[in-house]
């Protein structure tokens, strides 16, 4: 290989670039510009907990990969090592770093140790137009300058400055920036380079300088990565070197931060003026200790109206009640039985256990519109910013359960659906408050689906039983949430969390969110139901069913005092808890309950595993001997927590 | 005042006095400062998670930096840079801070 010319031109055609960065700073507003994909964008940090990539649309062979978002290296939480993962296994050909403008001092925290990387490194200081609006004023060239690297100002969310972004990452050359620690560590810094250098089985995709700063910081990320890459003595020697430094990780941060500080009182021309306006009052409310509260009810009031009054009532009465029951069932029963000749097909596609008449009626009458109302509500509160203060509201309950209020997230987030909380446990700090919050929602957080079935039902009887229902739910996971906290061994994690400014959804944005969500689920209920269906009607015909309702007897009917025909509900709560729920829901149109059952049965499928798709989720996160382990504990305790209150009701002649 | 003066700050190599950028004077911690009061950080509880520590440190949470406390309940909320920080109160409780006697004193 040769040079035809001096100065040779490494023009950007080919490799992953990775967009790394604070949470909540616009990487993924970034990743849409940048390669026209969808992904979810929301106002709250922790949206992204898993890597997205796409093809950088203007420059043709060269792929961008979306990360979580991270606070500093070394990596703490699950989200943000799948961030350093990024940067050590992938073979990257440039660092987008994107920050936030106005808040310089971190964003160049964060610049500085991507920069050592020795990677080319683009920085977008996004979010100039808050940073204008509040008088924030830089000296770009000399930040540019110090680190070697192209910075670009953006205001992502308008498209501005994607451009230029676009040709500095085409242009982009490996980052020269260099700074000095103390003594010590730089001796220890060149050991490790001599160490590492002759004896790593595969090139370090950074440079050895910045692996070994990681390293000496205590990162597990580049710990994994180099006893997978060195020889067992070697690996030794690198640790016994760490232990000969006094505090390594405190020092690095610490000539960082100094470096940072000497660098901000240079490029900070105007620091600026905090927000006045009417986000940063509204922000003061709702965390306030009284009026947050209020705001708080009036959230829940208004999703409850939306999703349970509306959604539940007023659109399912319409699908299910007319469109389905009056017009599309009829007619597609008498489609069936005039073209099929066979009785038992007509029955597999139109019968009681039908994959049309149970199985799409069930998905797209009755949970359709419930989660259609759910996702549409949980956008908006998304993209407002609301729910990080939500955290901080609930901090003092999820304190006695073994959590911080960062777990309020995963069980907000698990009312839409559970399998989809289950990844957003990444974001909470320790492995045990992933466990515990995982519990939690395996336990007690019903779907949207299954609450807008539940409350349909419920309504059906009194608001009284919409209480009990709702206060033997919250009793039992409370208890077995302090008792579980504990039972595992293991320190709390304290608060920490960011609060962003409080926005106004963008129309366009929620609207992108619900149909990507619902993309997402019609690909999950639809299969499920249609097999849960087939499965039903499988059951039925081999008698199967009839065995399974007469083996249930003893529990369903002798313990939580339902008709034995529930038994059939619990096999397909099994599936799905909404499709075990819907069961019910026309046992009782069919006036097969009385209201004292009908709470029984809602608190035991509610508590009730979740469906398959959560537990395989859960294996998939935590192992399959904790999935296993959860379930064994789960479905005895929803049992016995459905037929003590049963009793309970019986005995105070509630509903009688 | 809240207990205070068992722990001992200044621990993780963020010691007193960085740079001469702010002065001791009693010991104070961030749970007891007022709020709406601007106050310097000065150092941390030897008891403080590392992992906790490092990640006051980058939301700029460090010593010798200014930070205004918005409230107290339900949980400690300081503003640092143009960004707003919730914290326990426990967590705020380790962090030690010189309280600022010249509001327009600003790092």
């Amino acid at each position: 290989m040769h040079c035809h010319n001096a100065v040779v031109s490494e023009t950007l055609t080919e490799g992953t670039i990775a967009l790394i960065g604070h949470p909540n700073v616009g990487k993924s507003v970034l990743f849409q510009q940048l390669t026209g994909q969808r992904v979810m964008v929301s106002n709250y940090p922790g949206t992204t907990v898993e890597v997205a990539r796409g093809a950088v649309r203007q420059i043709p062979g060269v792929a961008l990969v979306d990360t979580p978002g991270v606070v500093t290296f070394p990596p703490f939480s699950e989200d943000e090592a799948v961030t350093a993962r990024v940067l050590l296994n992938e073979p990257l050909r440039a660092i987008l770093q994107v920050g936030d403008a106005k808040n310089l001092r971190r964003t160049l925290l964060l610049t500085l140790q991507l920069a050592e990387m020795g990677l080319p490194l683009v920085v977008a200081l996004n979010m100039m137009d808050e940073a204008e609006r509040r008088g924030v004023t830089l000296d770009i060239a000399q930040i540019s300058q110090q680190f070697d690297a192209p910075i670009i100002l953006t205001t992502a969310i308008h498209g501005q400055g994607v451009d230029q972004l676009i040709a500095a990452l085409q242009e982009a050359k490996p980052c020269r920036f260099w700074m000095e620690y103390p003594a010590d560590i730089e001796t220890a810094l060149s050991d490790f380079q001599n160490q590492v250098e002759t004896n790593l089985s595969r090139a370090a995709n950074i440079n050895l300088r910045a692996l070994g700063l990681l390293w000496l910081s205590g990162d597990q990320v580049s710990a994994a990565w180099l006893r997978d890459h060195l020889p067992a003595e070697i690996y030794a020697k690198l640790e016994s070197l760490r232990l000969s430094l006094e505090a390594p990780a405190q020092r690095i941060q610490q000539a960082r931060l100094e470096k940072i500080d000497s660098l901000a009182s240079r490029v900070l021309i105007n620091v600026g003026q905090a927000d006045q306006g009417w986000s940063a009052r509204l922000s003061r409310w709702s965390t306030h200790p009284f009026w947050g509260w209020v705001i708080l009810a009036l959230v829940l009031y208004s999703l409850y109206w939306f999703v349970g009054v509306f959604g539940a009532g007023v659109l399912v009465g319409m699908l299910e009640e007319q469109l389905f029951g009056q017009v599309i069932n009829p007619a597609v029963t008498r489609l069936v039985e005039l073209t099929i000749p066979f009785r038992w097909l007509q029955e597999f596609l139109v019968g009681p256990y039908g994959l049309w008449t149970m199985g799409m009626t069930y998905a797209v009458a009755l949970i359709f519109p419930i989660v259609t109302t759910f996702f549409l509500a949980f956008g908006i509160l998304e993209d407002s910013g609301y729910l990080p203060r939500l955290a901080a509201l609930s901090n003092r309950m999820f304190k006695a359960l073994g959590m911080n209020g960062k777990a309020v997230l995963p069980m907000v987030l698990g009312l839409g659906c559970v399998t989809m909380a289950m990844l957003t446990t990444r974001v909470l700090e320790s492995k045990r408050e992933r466990l515990l919050a995982t519990l939690l929602l395996a336990l007690a957080v019903p779907c949207s689906a299954q609450l807008g079935v539940v409350m349909g039902l419920l309504a059906s009887v009194s608001f009284s039983a919409v209480l009990i229902w709702a206060g033997v739910v919250t009793l039992v996971l409370l208890a077995v949430g302090w008792l579980a906290a504990r039972l595992v061994p293991g320190e709390r994690t304290m608060l920490l969390v960011e609060l962003p400014p409080l926005r106004i959804p963008q129309v366009s944005n929620v609207m992108l969110k619900t149909l990507a969500r619902l993309e997402w689920y019609a690909k999950e209920v639809v299969p499920l139901f249609l097999f849960g269906a087939a499965l039903m009607f499988i059951l039925d015909k081999t008698s199967l069913l009839g065995w399974l309702i007469h083996a249930g007897e003893p529990i369903v009917s002798g313990w939580l005092g339902l008709p034995p025909q529930a038994s059939a509900a619990f096999v397909m709560g099994f599936l799905r808890r909404d499709f075990g729920a819907t069961g019910l829901f026309v046992m009782e149109a069919q006036g097969l309950l009385t209201p004292v059952q009908i709470v029984t049965a809602m608190v035991t499928i509610t508590l009730f595993i979740p469906c398959i798709a959560s537990v395989m989720m859960i294996g998939k996160e935590r192992g399959w001997r904790i999935a296993l382990g959860m379930m064994a504990t789960i479905i005895p305790l929803a049992i016995l927590a459905g037929g003590l209150l049963n009793r309970l009701l019986l005995a105070i002649g509630w509903g009688a | 005042m809240r207990r205070f003066g068992r722990r001992r700050f200044g621990q993780h190599g963020f010691g007193f006095g960085r740079r001469g950028a702010c002065r001791r004077r009693f010991a104070f911690t961030l749970a007891d400062t007022p709020a709406g009061q601007r106050v310097c950080l000065r150092g941390f509880s030897s008891s403080l998670p590392a992992e906790r520590l490092s990640h006051l440190l980058a939301y700029g949470l460090a010593p010798g930096r200014w930070v205004q406390v918005i409230q107290h309940e339900p949980v400690t909320v300081v503003q640092v840079e143009h960004s707003e920080l919730a914290l326990e109160n426990d967590l705020a409780r380790q962090i030690e801070v010189t309280p600022a006697d010249d509001s327009s004193q600003n790092a």
